[in-house]
């Protein structure tokens, strides 16, 4: 079987040293499906029907606990103690006066109106609602006659009745009863309220739909009670969540753009709406799959996940361009929609392959990651991908080869394709050219140092303050902003829980152990404040003293012990009911991974040192306990990710091409591409997170598209005698320009992500839309080069080994 | 930021350090008494007494916390301590010689101007120890809970019990101990008791201080007068070596914890949610309330006159005193 080469240049036919096996396969495959054409294309309809109404009852999830490694020690302490530890279900509500302080009658009227509201919010438990205005907020005295308690704001007090001298008043109890920093901010600007959810709730066992509930914060607290004179700010777990899942259904607009804007780019390339229609379609048709695979394994779609079906409609895209590419190539040299459409089936059979094994391996190396977001991406975007195989690389040209095309678009291609041949020919004699080419390596390698070496201390984890998966400038962490600069209140938390035998609490010896583990933990940097049952209870026994500082110590004697760690309010969290709790809540300077790390080694120290009978010192809740375990699998995961990708690429290009010249020539710059894409991420404090490690991988996997390709031209000119500098011109001239258009159609899609109102989405959508240009830019550049400089420096021995459809 | 790396490296050497005596003490480290943790935040322990020594400043507190400055309260550093528990007092006789007292009835002492501590006693049934006085390098008093007393002639070697109160004040917290320069001793107690002795502490006498609330502090002023503090911003004040009391105006509610004595023959007196008092020569006392509100616990002035004062939070300078 003879096929020209696209191009116009038909090389003889050659014998190649290519495995028969494949060689006999790829020929067979293309005899059944060409001439089963309608049959197998009615098959894929049939099944893309069915695989449609899967789909279409696909859902959005968005959960929290897929994104934590369930199985990792901080995060098995996180689930088993959720319930019971501070924080996890608390909302916060301010009422941030716009000028002067809260200490007039409007302001405090307005905090009254957002008590109530919050009060009678289903969702909310009535008996956690804290502010000035509740009943529970109370100041204590010490004086002579004993401890003197009076609510802040007396029951004699209404909303109606105040008066100056009231609020002087009311002022001078908040003060007294500490509440400066806590329920008033540290310059009286703002006060709060402040509540625990009811989750589930006790009446009907349903769990609170946080996004549900995060919209009736807005409508009925914000948009209500904040006006010209009041700023209403909303911080917590719920509203978070809430803000996400709000962010993540943007993304439909984000899918719908890259479409559109992938359709022009296309349109623009072939100009014919023929061959635009077949990538988007055939794209489109393993995205549907894909959806319904979703379905049929009883996954959802997550905002984080949300990535994968869009990545696999750009990987399609990307292969749909380098078939119509071939395509059209063909039918400019004559031939007709048929014979173009089985030519470019074979011929691209096997590099189209390669590369989506590639990238399939890419994908199916990230299940190994102990972290179900992670696990659940791999499987739908492995799927994906293997989908691609069928939609791409047999439904297309097979589809294609129904297609007639007309004279005009013929005349209109050729003359396209003449100033294309131009721009890449030239651009291939400047590289190929044997003293470039060493130079280009000797800079790419340069290059390559560099970017290791600025790489280094990349950070891990996140690194902006505030919630982590929206902007900084985002409303939620503009309300976090505004709320930790003006109270004494850290958001960073990391819960250490220490376990203790029952009653551990009235134990002197167990105390002092927290107490001392409370008081160590306090002087590691990065810690701002230790609180845990023995501090507090400390101050009770000064309180029960009259107050008076030397006695703020634990008493001695069970019985005392007990009155003292009795005034400590329950509602702090810091035992529970039979006292075999003893949490220690550290609030942390930041959230950065090295912050963390240090507390964490500082308590691992601890425990290791002074080992407590029957007590357990277990890491860790809170926020940043589970960041801690999060930080901790991905930095551990990246490495071992890398190493298989990379192992597998160099296993697949050396199978079918048998030469270490080309496992070189192909990883060299994809190694310099992700080093690129780390310096990337530190210049641009993306750090390595759940978001962001899958990125990196898929990168290497798609990256290696290019090289593939384009490593495959090459080779088959070499075979046929060309020298290596004519090999790679050609071989840029025929595919040049469909990676340099596939890399850039990919990117603009992908960078629409970097407008998503959830940050990780935009980190990577910048990240991926960096690494495909890179990816691309090294392939037309570096891997040539080298290739160029390898054979300059070694020079072959025996013959090359023409690829497969060098036929 | 260099600096600040330094820092860090050196904090974690400290945290190493103080985690390698960890390691040497055995594993039921709750029946031994741990030496006191050397820690980074040394100075912001809850601190309950401090005093001058010589040209230093010397600060007890919370986890056998010990600092001391010899640049007037800038910087501080920790002393070596061999316990762990709450210290509640710091007295000195000279600028070397010093006792420090705290909860378990312990009694520390120095011979080193306060950089290195022993343990000199623990007092049986570990009483709760509230405060400590030295009137030479032989002759102490310490004081505590429930009507405890102890004296010693021999510099600590040797205590014994003292009966200060009788029936039903004889079960009274003791808050403070303290002398005068003609050498009487004067204690300051619970529910407005003070009890005063002239015969080194062989007997004492109750005091008609005319107060119901609790005494926690006294002090002698440059011109004799004896005064003593407590609850509900009470200052009292006796021109006759404690027979006959006056109140001083203070204008606080606050509880006041500690006091010295100016050399112009004014006052400083200290207490909760950041009250400090001063009144200089005669003059009556000003108050004054930081703006943090945080309980203050003691006071001191540096030997160039700064003031220092220290609390919930910790030591802080404040500035002159002059």
């Amino acid at each position: 079987m003879h096929l020209p080469a696209p191009g116009g240049q038909s090389p003889p036919r050659r014998p190649n040293g290519y495995p028969d096996m494949i060689e006999k396969l790829v020929l067979a495959m293309q005899r059944v499906c060409f001439r089963h054409r309608l049959l197998i294309l009615l098959a894929l309809l049939g099944f893309t029907v069915v695989m449609a109404l899967f789909a279409s009852r696909l859902h959005m999830s968005a959960g929290f606990d897929k994104q934590l490694p369930q199985d990792h020690e901080y995060i098995q302490t996180f689930n088993q103690y959720r319930e019971v530890l501070f924080g996890a279900n608390r909302i916060i509500v301010t009422v941030e006066a716009a000028k002067g302080d809260i200490w007039n009658e409007k302001a405090l009227t307005k905090l009254y109106d957002v008590t109530q509201a919050l009060f009678f919010m289903k969702g909310v438990d009535r008996r956690t609602v804290t502010s000035l205005w509740t009943p529970n907020t109370r100041a204590v005295q010490i004086t002579e006659e004993g401890m003197k308690a009076e609510d802040v704001i007396g029951g004699d007090v209404t909303v109606k009745a105040l008066t100056p001298d009231n609020i002087t008043a009311i002022r001078e109890r908040t003060i007294v009863g500490g509440f400066i920093g806590s329920l008033v901010a540290n310059d009286s600007s703002s006060a709060m309220v402040v509540a625990e959810l009811a989750d589930p709730d006790p009446q009907t066992g349903e769990r609170l739909d946080y996004a549900e509930f995060s919209q009736r914060l807005e409508s009925e607290v914000r948009n209500t009670f904040s006006d010209a004179d009041v700023k209403i700010r909303i911080i917590g777990f719920a509203k978070q969540m809430g803000d996400i899942s709000e962010g993540a259904t943007s993304v439909i607009e984000f899918f719908a753009l890259a479409f559109l804007l992938t359709a022009a780019a296309v349109y623009w390339y072939t100009r014919s709406w023929l061959l635009t229609f077949l990538p988007l379609a055939c794209s489109l048709v393993s995205v549907v799959w894909q959806f319904g695979t979703i379905t049929l394994l009883g996954f959802g779609l997550d905002p984080l996940a949300i990535l994968v079906p869009f990545l696999v409609f750009a990987i399609g895209v990307s292969h749909g361009i380098q078939q119509v590419n071939y395509i059209a190539k063909e039918v400019i040299n004559g031939a007709d929609g048929y014979t173009a459409a089985s030519r470019s089936f074979t011929g691209l059979l096997v590099p189209g392959t390669l590369a989506l094994i590639t990238a399939f391996v890419g994908f199916a190396t990230l299940v190994l990651v102990p972290i179900p977001m992670i696990r659940e991406l791999a499987i739908t975007a492995s799927v994906g991908v293997a989908y691609k195989i069928v939609t791409n690389l047999i439904m297309l040209p097979v589809l294609a080869s129904y297609f007639r095309f007309d004279e005009r678009f013929v005349l209109r291609a050729t003359k396209m394709e003449g100033l294309r041949n131009r721009t890449m020919a030239s651009l291939g004699v400047h590289i190929a050219n044997p003293r470039n080419a060493a130079i280009g390596t000797l800079v790419c390698l340069a290059l390559l140092v560099v970017a290791v070496w600025q790489s280094q201390g990349r950070h891990v984890g996140h690194v902006l303050p505030g919630a982590p998966e929206l902007h900084d400038d985002s409303r939620y962490n503009q309300d976090v902003e505004a709320v930790v600069a003006r109270y004494a209140l850290g958001l960073d938390l990391l819960t250490v829980v220490v376990e203790s035998p029952a009653d551990g609490c009235y134990r002197h010896d167990v105390m002092s152990h927290v107490d001392r583990l409370t008081w160590y933990l306090a002087n590691v940097p990065g810690v701002l404040s230790a609180q845990s049952l023995p501090s507090l209870t400390k101050l009770a026994a000064s309180g029960v003293n009259e107050g008076n500082p030397k006695w703020a110590a634990l008493p001695q004697e069970e019985l005392t012990l007990g009155e003292a760690v009795r005034q400590v309010p329950e509602g702090m969290r810091l035992f529970n009911a039979d006292c075999t709790l003893l949490p220690v809540n550290l609030y942390l300077a930041d959230h950065k991974a090295s912050t963390i790390k240090e507390v964490v080694a500082a308590v691992k120290h601890f425990r290791e040192m002074q080992p407590f009978p029957g007590v357990t010192v277990r890491l860790a809740s809170g926020n940043a306990g589970v960041q801690a375990a999060t930080n901790e699998v991905v930095e551990h995961s990246e490495l071992p990710m890398m190493l298989y990708v990379y192992a597998t690429i160099l296993v697949l290009v050396f199978a079918v091409y048998r030469d270490w010249r080309a496992m070189i020539a192909c990883c060299l710059p994809l190694t310099l591409a992700t080093f690129l894409g780390y310096w990337f991420m530190k210049e641009l404090d993306i750090g390595l997170t759940v978001a962001t490690l899958p990125v990196m991988v898929l990168a290497v996997g798609i990256g290696v598209d290019y090289a593939f390709y384009i490593y495959n031209r090459l080779q088959m000119h070499l075979a046929h005698g060309e020298d290596i500098v004519t090999a790679f011109k050609q071989a840029l001239r025929e595919i040049g320009v469909a990676t340099v258009f596939t890399a850039v159609t990919l990117s603009i899609g992908v960078a629409t992500w970097s407008f998503s109102a959830l940050k990780f989405q935009a980190d990577m959508g910048m990240l991926l839309t960096f690494m495909f240009m890179v990816n691309m830019i090294m392939a037309i550049t570096l891997l040539p080069a080298l290739a160029v400089t390898i054979d300059v420096l070694i020079p072959r021995r025996g013959p090359v080994r023409a690829p497969l459809m060098a036929h | 930021m260099k600096s600040m790396q330094i820092r860090r490296t050196l904090v974690g050497l400290c945290l190493a350090a103080s985690a390698a005596v960890f390691a040497a003490a055995p594993a039921d480290a709750a029946k031994v008494p741990a030496p006191a943790m050397k820690a980074r935040l040394a100075a912001k322990v809850p601190v309950t007494g401090l005093v001058r020594a010589g040209n230093a400043l010397v600060a007890v507190g919370d986890y056998g916390t010990i600092v001391r400055s010899t640049d007037e309260g800038k910087t501080w550093q920790q002393a070596e301590v061999p316990v762990s528990a709450l210290l509640t007092a710091v007295n000195f006789v000279d600028e070397m010689r010093g006792w420090a007292v705290g909860h378990g009835g312990l009694i520390l002492a120095t011979t080193d101007g306060g950089a290195n501590w022993q343990v000199q006693a623990t007092l049986d049934e570990k009483p709760v120890l509230l405060s400590v006085y030295f009137a030479d390098a032989k002759r102490g008093y310490a004081v505590g809970a429930y009507g405890t007393a102890f004296g010693t002639t021999d510099g600590g070697r040797e205590w014994k019990s003292m009966a200060v109160g009788s029936g039903h004040d004889a079960d009274l917290h003791l808050n403070h101990v303290f002398g005068t320069r003609d050498g009487k001793l004067f204690i300051a107690a619970e529910t407005g008791l003070a009890f005063r002795s002239t015969d080194r502490g062989a007997s004492w006498a109750k005091l008609a201080t005319g107060v119901t609330g609790s005494l926690w502090s006294g002090l002698e002023r440059a011109d004799g007068e004896v005064v003593l503090l407590g609850m509900s911003g009470r200052v009292i004040a006796s021109r006759d070596g404690g027979t006959s009391w006056r109140a001083l105006e203070t204008g606080t509610e606050q509880s006041l914890t500690s006091g010295i004595a100016l050399p112009n023959g004014g006052l400083i007196v200290v207490g909760a949610g950041g009250a400090v008092l001063r009144g200089d020569g005669n003059a009556p006392l000003q108050l004054e309330v930081r703006p943090d509100r945080q309980n203050l616990a003691a006071v001191a002035a540096g030997p160039t006159g700064a003031l220092v004062v220290a609390g919930q939070l910790g030591v802080e300078r404040l500035g002159s005193s002059k």
